[in-house]
Order: structure tokens, then sequence, then C-alpha cells
């Protein structure tokens, strides 16, 4: 088959890649509680399975042809308002191929572990988790894929609906129902920026697909007036500002970046599995691929630049501070997390698009890793998530062990060839050394991100080995620990999958004077290409002592948070909190962020919303309105009813004098 | 002496189909061995897909020396009305087999009618109009009677016809007017004005007749009086079929007489013509809502309902009056009336599945009554959703056909600046969600009634059902095919 041939094969067969979950879930949805189990399982993994073989066909079709070939599945015209008319059509790049493979790779791995992970639930909801799943990889797909802003934001819409579903799959548990809630209303917020950004973009430019937007873009000058539109007077500058600065509050919501990251340590209220595919490895990089995606525009606007990557590095470190205090594995986890994803927005905002991208690729194997090791350790100690009654899991597990090991040492970075650590600290060292439009008008951002990102780095060393020490190092502090087990063979297999990806993604992030080097950076460049030229971004000759230092911050950190969590120093922790109880309990209460909403949103809310209840809807609207309306209505009706009497008479003679009225009115005035 | 080339019987096609069907199951009765007659819905269908896909694909071109006209627009209207047809043939058969009342004479009236129709969407001839409406009056008329032995249809098909007569004959002595003042008949002649200076009383006079009579065939306030009664005591399938099938034709000759009559008199906005209508469409628009919300017999607020939406149409012809958005106002109504067709059919059906199912002659007064949809959504599920979705369409709530209809339409009414009206349309669209969401209340809400009938189920039935749901939903979240052939079809009249 000539390649071209195969492009043809492969550029309808995108839609397979939204299509195959979204029948999935239908089926599911519908037939899954009769189906049984095994049915539904192998429905929901078989669909993921071949929409992955579908993803990596395509992708390598991507290889084939000139430098910078892309797929594309042209859709219809939508929907048509005014002049602005909105397509439906799919675009493979080099960028959502990358995140394609992720999605349904790591999706299916996932899904396979959940067959086993879910089983204690009964036919229903064990159809209904795998249909919410499937549903969630449609829509994420959908994200992804969409060749424009209206159908990613119906993807970032379908994800966020999946998972609100998934965060409260136990609704019976008050609690979790309620995070589900607080994880759908924060995203509400985001969402209402990333509509201002799309309404904004739409007013400049009249279409909101992607490759037209480039290519607009790609002749404007930042200083230039926009002569017409509501944004006259404007430069092209200012409009892009608030335009990226919408999207980038959708961003902040949708990848739970300062201020509105209070929703995602709350979903870990959903079963484990979800935990891992949509609030670690696919959703929560929504923002970043947003960012990625619509770089050219953040390249126009270097203060969104700016404040895209101040957020994120205050982001890293913030969250990463409050994950050294809790003792939820799954609650470290998130915050660690919260703190990943602020290192990826540091890489997609300073300019080091490939480095933010490459991030998120191997965060979401380590990631998914580290959080279906959790859900195996959770099994194994009967759904206890206490770090503090764990310990020496180690022998009791060995998979399990060895998995979350590799994925931790990836994460931290403190042995060399593992993937995170270049992929964190090619962003940082971007970060330091970037010149380009923001570090232009904005000098300090660069090292700013570079100093907290780096403290960030030596945080998640430490709590990162605190976590492995207290969880598998030592011995058994319970009875459950003591008593606990290895998970079947499901379980572990794609956790072995995902640890070994995480150990060679290392080969994409290599520095550019290594063999191999820049790998990922080289293959992405055609997606970036117009934001890299728009923004001057300048390469930087390679230096060793960024890395240097990075190792050196990791293997300090880690080795502290394993000596005194299973080594020498184990006193340290309790004279600190002896010393420092208020500080402690500062920051296990989660630096109190959700109290500090309570008082500042919250209650404000809630008293103007009960005044407005009570005052407004029940006395104005309700009585007078809505009542007041109908009762208008039926007397006003009671009154013609006397004309609807039935009789053909009375009716003729309506019509005659309705007749005459007319005449007399027309003539009256036309015949003159 | 005009000469008859194959153009003119080619471009006929759709009609000659219809009628050509009805003829076909008047005969199949006469040969029928058994008792079955399953087959007679199908049948219909057949020849009302054949007769849409030949108005599709028909050439467009004057026929009879312009006497008709075969375009875009007749084809949009044909499409439509088969695509009524189909639909309430489908739904008629379950309803008739469960009465013992199926006969190839009702599928062949609904035939008839149906070519009345496809007719009336192409005259551009005052006299050919009134030969298809009285094509399409006469068939409905004695589909109204079908169960002719119960009071209600007997008593509703003569209101219908005595009525039905009135208006006619005000089209008719409207149309004489309007020969004497201008020489012809021919809408296209009509629209030059009148032959002599001193004719234009005599012309408006004409055409408020002729307006008169075809606001009585769309049931626009006040000559609505007939509806509600003929509504509610007509057989639920004919019902639904007139309330699709005769509004799309009689809105398709009204939005092309109107026009011709804005270019007769000036076309001015603040002439009286365009007064008068505008009147129309805000009296039909409140009365239509308002009196739908007392109702508690789904059918009669059904009635009523279809009123409302005459309203809302009638802004949209009026708003084609100013040429500057004459082809989205026109686009508008179109798209409006094939979505009302899909949303109303389909609600009319599932109250004929509700619908007391004994012998003729005894339905109990409460047969459409609000509280039989009680608890609906336990005991049929597949129904109450369907249910639903026709209410949000007809209430006009996203992402329905009803949401995308309204939304054309006024968008329509605010360019042509008629913006009172317009926010009077969008006031009483409320209003319509209260009577409209009531019934999904009910169906979701209340607890069913104590030995309350699951009602007719039928596979023809549901496959009707379901195409009405998937119309309902296809054309309001993927609008922009049929709406870009609603433009096409908007184009072309002048």
């Amino acid at each position: 088959m000539a390649h071209s041939d195969a492009i043809q094969v492969a550029q309808p067969l995108l839609w397979a890649l939204i299509l195959l979950p979204a029948a999935g879930a239908l089926v599911n949805g519908f037939f899954g509680r009769r189906l049984g189990k095994g049915n539904v399982a192998l429905i929901a993994v078989g669909v993921m399975v071949a929409a992955f073989a579908v993803a990596v066909f395509a992708f390598f079709q991507l290889f084939h042809g000139e430098h910078g070939t892309v797929l594309r599945a042209p859709g219809d015209v939508w929907f048509r308002v005014g002049n602005t008319s909105v397509s439906f059509g799919l675009l493979f790049d080099r960028l959502s191929g990358t995140l394609s493979l992720v999605v349904t790779g790591v999706g299916a791995l996932i899904h396979v572990y959940s067959t086993s992970y879910m089983s204690h639930e009964d036919d229903f909801g064990y159809a209904r988790f795998l249909t919410y799943l499937n549903l969630f990889v449609a829509a994420m797909m959908t994200l992804v894929l969409g060749d424009n802003l209206a159908l990613t934001f119906m993807g970032w819409e379908g994800v966020g609906l999946a998972s609100y579903l998934l965060i409260g799959f136990w609704y019976t548990d008050k609690q979790k129902a309620f995070c589900g809630r607080k994880a759908f209303i924060t995203n509400r917020v985001g969402d209402f920026g990333f509509l201002i950004g799309f309404f904004a973009v739409l007013s400049l430019f009249g279409t909101g697909d992607y490759a037209q937007l480039t290519q607009m873009a790609g002749k404007l000058q930042g200083g230039q007036l926009i002569a017409t539109g509501p944004f006259a007077g404007w430069t092209v500058t200012a409009a892009l500002t608030l335009a990226t600065l919408g999207f980038f509050v959708g961003c902040t919501g949708k990848s739970a970046q300062l201020p509105l990251y209070v929703w995602l340590p709350d979903a870990m209220a959903g079963p484990t599995p979800v935990s891992a595919l949509i609030h670690a490895a696919t959703m929560v990089t929504a923002g970043v691929y947003l960012v990625a995606r619509t770089s050219f525009l953040f390249a126009l606007a270097p203060a969104s630049m700016a404040v895209v990557t101040t957020v994120g590095a205050a982001t890293a470190l913030f969250s990463a501070l409050i994950a050294f205090a809790q003792y939820d594995i799954k609650k470290v986890l998130a915050y660690s997390t919260v703190s990943q994803l602020g290192f990826m927005f540091i890489g997609v905002g300073s300019g080091a698009y490939f480095a933010g991208v490459l991030h998120l690729v191997t965060h979401a194997f380590f990631k998914a890793c580290l959080f279906l090791g959790a859900g195996s350790v959770m099994h194994g100690m009967h759904e206890d998530t206490d770090i503090r009654n764990m310990g020496g899991l180690r022998k009791k597990m060995p998979w399990t062990h060895l998995t979350f090991l590799v994925s931790t040492i990836a994460i931290t970075g403190f042995v060399v060839p593992l993937s995170g650590f270049f992929s964190k600290d090619a962003i940082l060292a971007n970060a330091l050394f970037a010149h380009n439009a923001m570090s232009d008008a904005y000098p300090w951002v660069g090292p700013l991100a570079y100093v907290l990102g780096s403290l960030a780095a030596a945080g998640t060393a430490f709590y990162m080995m605190r976590l492995y020490a207290l969880t598998f190092a030592g011995e058994p502090r319970t009875e459950a620990a003591r008593h606990a087990h290895e998970s079947s063979p499901v379980m572990w297999v794609p956790l072995a999958v995902l640890a070994f990806l995480a150990v060679v993604a290392a080969v994409l992030g290599l520095p550019g004077n290594w063999a191999l080097g820049e790998l990922f950076g080289r293959f992405t460049h055609p997606v970036f290409a117009q934001a890299i030229a728009t923004a001057h971004v300048e390469e930087h000759a390679a230096t060793a002592w960024p890395f240097i230092v990075a190792w050196l911050v990791a293997l300090v950190a880690g080795g502290l948070g394993y000596a005194m969590f299973a080594g020498n120093l184990k006193s340290i922790p309790a004279r600190f909190v002896e010393v420092f109880p208020a500080l402690t309990r500062f920051a296990q209460d989660k630096f109190r962020v959700d109290e500090l909403y309570q008082w500042l949103i919250i209650r404000p809310l809630q008293v103007i919303s009960r005044f407005l209840w009570k005052v407004g809807d029940a006395l104005l609207i309700d009585g007078l309105l809505v009542n007041g309306t109908a009762r208008a209505a039926m007397a006003f009706a009671r009154l013609f009813r006397t004309l609807q009497n039935g009789d053909v008479q009375r009716y003729a003679a309506l019509m005659a004098v309705a007749v005459g009225v007319i005449l007399w009115t027309v003539l009256g005035r036309g015949g003159n | 002496m005009p000469t008859v080339s194959s153009q003119d019987v080619l471009a006929l096609a759709p009609v000659a189909i219809l009628a050509l069907g009805g003829i076909a199951l008047l005969l199949s009765e006469v040969f029928l061995t058994s008792g079955k007659r399953g087959y007679q819905a199908f049948l219909t269908v057949l020849f009302a897909a054949t007769a849409g896909l030949t108005a599709f694909g028909a050439t467009p071109g004057k026929v009879f020396a312009g006497q008709a006209t075969a375009d875009a627009f007749s084809a949009f209207v044909t499409i439509t009305v088969s695509f009524g047809l189909a639909l309430a043939a489908l739904v008629s058969a379950s309803w008739l087999d469960a009465r013992g009342a199926e006969r190839g004479e009702f599928y062949a009236l609904s035939l008839f009618a149906a070519s009345g129709m496809s007719l009336l969407g192409m005259a551009s001839d005052l006299l050919v109009a009134f030969v298809a409406i009285e094509i399409m009056s006469l068939s409905t008329y004695a589909l109204a009677a079908w169960m002719r032995r119960g009071k209600k249809p007997a008593e509703a098909a003569f209101k219908y016809f005595i009525l039905g007569a009135f208006s006619s004959a005000l089209l008719l002595y409207g149309t004489s007017l309007v020969f004497g003042a201008t020489g012809s008949t021919l809408l296209s002649d009509v629209a030059r004005g009148p032959l002599q200076a001193g004719g234009s009383a005599l012309l408006s006079a004409g055409l408020v007749l002729v307006a008169a009579g075809l606001a009585f065939k769309v049931a626009a306030v006040p000559f609505h009086v007939w509806t509600p009664d003929v509504y509610e005591g007509a057989p639920t399938p004919v019902t639904a079929f007139m309330a699709a099938g005769v509004k799309t034709a009689a809105f398709a000759i009204l939005a092309r007489t109107v026009l011709a009559a804005y270019a007769a008199t000036g076309g001015a906005a603040d002439s009286a013509f365009p007064r008068v209508l505008a009147v129309l469409a805000l009296l039909t628009m409140l009365v239509g809502n308002l009196f739908a919300v007392p109702q508690r017999s789904v059918k009669r607020m059904l009635a009523y309902s279809s009123i409302a939406h005459a309203g809302y149409l009638l802004l949209g012809v009026l708003a084609a009056g100013l040429p500057a958005v004459r082809e989205r106002a026109l686009s508008g109504v179109l798209f409006y009336l094939a979505s009302y067709t899909a949303s109303a059919i389909g609600a009319f059906a599932v109250v004929g599945a509700l619908e007391s199912n004994g012998q003729p002659g005894d339905e109990p007064a409460d047969a459409w009554d609000l509280e039989r949809l009680a608890g609906l959504s336990r005991r049929r599920p597949l129904l109450a959703f369907a249910m639903t979705v026709f209410m949000l369409s007809l209430a006009g709530v996203p992402p329905t056909a009803g949401f995308v209809a309204k939304l054309l339409v006024f968008q329509a009414a605010v360019g042509a600046q008629y913006l009172a009206l317009a926010v009077v349309g969008v006031l009483t669209s409320a209003l319509g969600a209260y009577y409209y969401l009531r019934v999904v209340v009910y169906m979701y809400m209340r607890p069913a009634a104590e030995g309350e009938p699951a009602g007719v189920t039928s596979p023809v039935l549901s496959v009707a059902l379901a195409v009405a749901v998937a119309a309902v939903v296809v054309l309001g979240i993927g609008s922009e095919p049929v709406a870009s052939l609603a433009r096409a079809a908007a184009a072309v009249v002048r």
C-alpha cells in the first residue's frame, strides 16, 4: 500500500477514535445490565484496544511524506450564525496524534485494570462504570482531535460531565456526591473563561478553525490596531491577551491550577482508576493541550505567557508544600498531580512548548502507574488509604512495589535515565535561559519560574520518597498491612507496562547534544513552528550545570525524605511537629484554602442566594410573575371561552365581523 | 392558447404520483382478498417517499404558462408534506387497526389531500391555488369524519366543512375582485398592481379577502375559532396530518400571495396590508398561547399550540415583506414548517397511542386528559421520552428542532425591525413552556392513576415515533443540511 493510500484510509478512520468509545458507552449504557460483567468488560476494553490500534495506524502515517504531514477528517458545516459558520472536522497532527496515543493507550490499560478493580460492584454498577469510562474517552478524543475551538469546547464540556459522573460514582455517599458537584461547579467557573476566550477569538477572526486561525494570526503584528468589530481601537496584543487569558482561566479550572485547583484533591472520592485516567493522565492535561494548541495566539500576547508561567510555577510549589503533610495516599498523589501540571504550564507558558507536552506524556505514564499502584495498595489494605497504617508492603506486594518505585524515581528524577528527569529539567532550563517575546517584556518571569520550579522539584522528591517510605519500606505498622496481599495479574500487568513506559519515555527528551537528543522537540517542531517564530524563541546553548543542579537537588531532597521516614533521621518529623505545631496543622489543613473560599465566596453567595430566593423568587417571581401570570392567563382565557362555545353560527359571525373590520381598516387607510 | 410541453407534465409528477397513489389504494380495497390491511400504510409511505424524491430531483421551471411553478420552494413544501404524510400514515395504521377502522379509503383520502398540498406549494395563480385548496380541504373534511359513528367526529367534520366553505367563498370572492382590478389571477400579474389608477381599493379589498381565506386555513386569529373543536373532534392521526400538512401547504401559498400583495400595494412597511398582518400575528401568538394554558385535554392544548405556532410563522411571513431579510425570513418559515411537522405529528401520535381504545361512540370525556399521562415514565419510559422530546421542541428548547426554527424566525423578525413583535414572540414562547412542560411534569413526577391502560403498542408506531424523534433531534443539532435546503428554497421566491 502506497503511503498516500494509507493516508486516505487513515483520514476517515479518525472518526473511529471518537465513535468506537462512544459506541461502547452506548451499548454498555443501554444493555450493560443485561449483558453480564464478562461481556461488558469485553466491549469496553475491546473498543479501547481498537481505538488504540487506529491511533497507532494513524500515527505512523505522520512519518510518511514531508515534514509536518497532518491527517484531516474534514466535516461539513455544523451550524451557521450570521456570517460565522462552524464546521466539525478532525485534525490529527503531531500534537493531537501524540495525545491520541496517550489517551487511547493509557486509557486501554486503565480499562483493563478497572475490569478487575471494579469487580466487587454489582452488574449495574459495573456496566455503569465502564459506560462512563468509555464516554469519557469519547469526549476526550473529541477535545483532542477537534479541528476548531467549538469542537474542542464540546469535548471540554464532555470530559467535565464524565468526570462529574465518575467522581460521584458512589453517589449514595453524600460526601462523594458533594465532591462531584464541587468539581463540576469549580470547572464551570473556568469554562466561563474559556467561553470568553472563544468569543473573543470569534469576533477577532470570525472563525474557530485552528488552521485558519494559524494562518490569520501569522499575518498579524502585535502592535497593529484593530479596525472593526467589538475590539476596534485595541492593539492585536491587547485583544489577544484578553482572549488567551480567558482560555487560561478555563485551564486553571480544568487543569487544576491556582486558584481553581481545589476540586482535584476532592476528586479522589471517585474510584481509583478514574483518578488515574481522568485526574492524572488525561483530562487534567486538557488545559496544557489547549495552551499548546493555541500557542500561536499566546505567542502574540507576552503578558499571557508570563501569567501562565508564573501561575504554573506558583502552583507547582504551593501544592508540593501541601503534599508534605498529607496522610492519604491518594491525596498526596493528587497534590503531586497539581504540582506537576504546574510544571507543564511553565513549559508551554515560557515558550518551551515541546518540553511542556513531553512532560504531559511522561507524567501520564508515571502518574497513572502511581495511581493504579495506590489502587492496588488500597485493594490489598481493604480500602484503607492512610499511609500511617501501612509500611513494609514491599514484601507483600512485590509487583506493586517495584512499579511504584520505578515511577517514584521517574517523577523525582534522581536516577538520571528515567523519563521525568529530562522532561522536567528541560522545562526548568528553558525557563531560565529562554530568550523570547516574554523574556524581553518580563525578564524576571523566567528566573522566578526557575527558582520556584526547582524548589517544587525538591519538594516533589521529598514528598514522593516520604510516600514511598511510609507505604512500602520498614515494617508493617498494622494488622491490615501485615496481611496485605498482591493484586491479580489483571491489575499489576498494566502497572508493569506503565512503569516500563515511564522508563523508556526518557528517550524522547534527551538533551540536544546527546545522541537522539531532543527527539520529541524535533518531532513536534512543525506544530509549534509558528509560535516559535512569532515569539522569537531563540535556541539557547545546552549547558550542563542546570541538569547537574537539578539532579543534586532531587538527590538530596529525595534522600532526606527517605531518611526521615524510613531511615536514620526518623526522629526529625516528630520533632518538627513539636516545634512548629501551628505550621504543621496549617499544612495538614491544605493551607485552609477551602475555608478561605468558604468565607470569601460561598458564604456571601449563600446569603445573597437566600435573600434572592425569599424575596426575589418566592415573593416576586413565584408569587407575582409566575402564579400571577398564570392567574391572569386563566382569567383572560375564561373571559374568551364564551366565544369558544362550539356554536358554528357564532364562529361564522366572528369571522365575518373580523373580515369587515380588516376591510374597513385597509380601505380606510390604503384606499385613499 | 398555451402549448403543453413535457416539462409541464414532468414538473407536476409529485402531485400526480400522490394522486395515483390515492387511486391505487382505492383499488386495493376492491381487490382485497383477505382482511389484512397492514400493507396499505406501507404503500402510502412508498408513494409519499417516491413523491418526495421526485420533487427533490425535479427540474425547476414554470408550468402551464406560469400558473404553477416548480422550484426549490415547491420541492421543499412537497418533501415536507410527503414526510408528514408518511409519518401520519404509520401513526394511523396502529390507531385505526386498534379500532377496526382501517380501510384503503382512509389512505386514499390522505394521499389525495397530500396531492392538493403539493399542488398548493407550486401554485402561482389564485385559481390554481383555489383548486388545490379544495382538493386538500374536501379530503380532510372526509378524513375528519372518518370515525363517523362517534358524535364528536361528525360534529367536528361538519363544522370544519361549513366554515371551510365560508372561507373558500371569501377566497373566491377576493380572487374575482383581484381579477377585476388587475385583469389576471396570476400572482406575477397581481404583483404589478392595478391596471387603472383607481383600482387600488378594489385590489386591496380583493387581496384582503384572499388573505382572510388563507388565514382560515393556517388557523390565524380571529379565523381560528374552528380549530380547537375540529382538532379535538377529528381522529387523532387525522388531526396530526391536518396540523402539519395543511399548515405547511397553506403557509406556502400564503407566503407567495403576501409577497405579491406587498409588491402590488407598494410594499412599504407602514402601508395597511403589513399592519393588518402584524396585528394578525400578534393576536395569533397571544390567543394561541393564552388559551392553551388552562386546557386539561392534551389534544385541545395541542390544538391551541398549533394556533400559537401559526402566529410565529405569520411573524416570519410578515418579515419576508422586507426584501433585505426576505430570504432569511422565508427560509426560517420553511425550516419552521419542517420542524413543526415532525414535532406535532409525534406529539399527536403519543396522544393517540394513549387515548381510550374503546368502541367509537363511547369515547369518555377525559380521553385526552392530562391525568392519562401521569406516571407514563414508569409505564412506558420510551414513549414518555419521545413525548418529552416533542414537548421540548414545541416549546423551543435547545437542542431540538423547535429551538432552531424559532431562532431563525425571530432573527428574521428582528432583522426586519419588528422588534416589538419579536419580543412578544419570545415572551409567549416562554408562556408556552408552561403548558408544554406541564405534560413532562405529569409524565415524570406524578404517580400513575390506578388501572390506567398502557395504551397502544405496535412496531409501526414505534418506527414512526423513532423517526420523528430522530428528525427533531437531528434538525436541532445538525440543522445545517435542512437549513441550507430551506435557504435555497427561499432564494427562488421573488
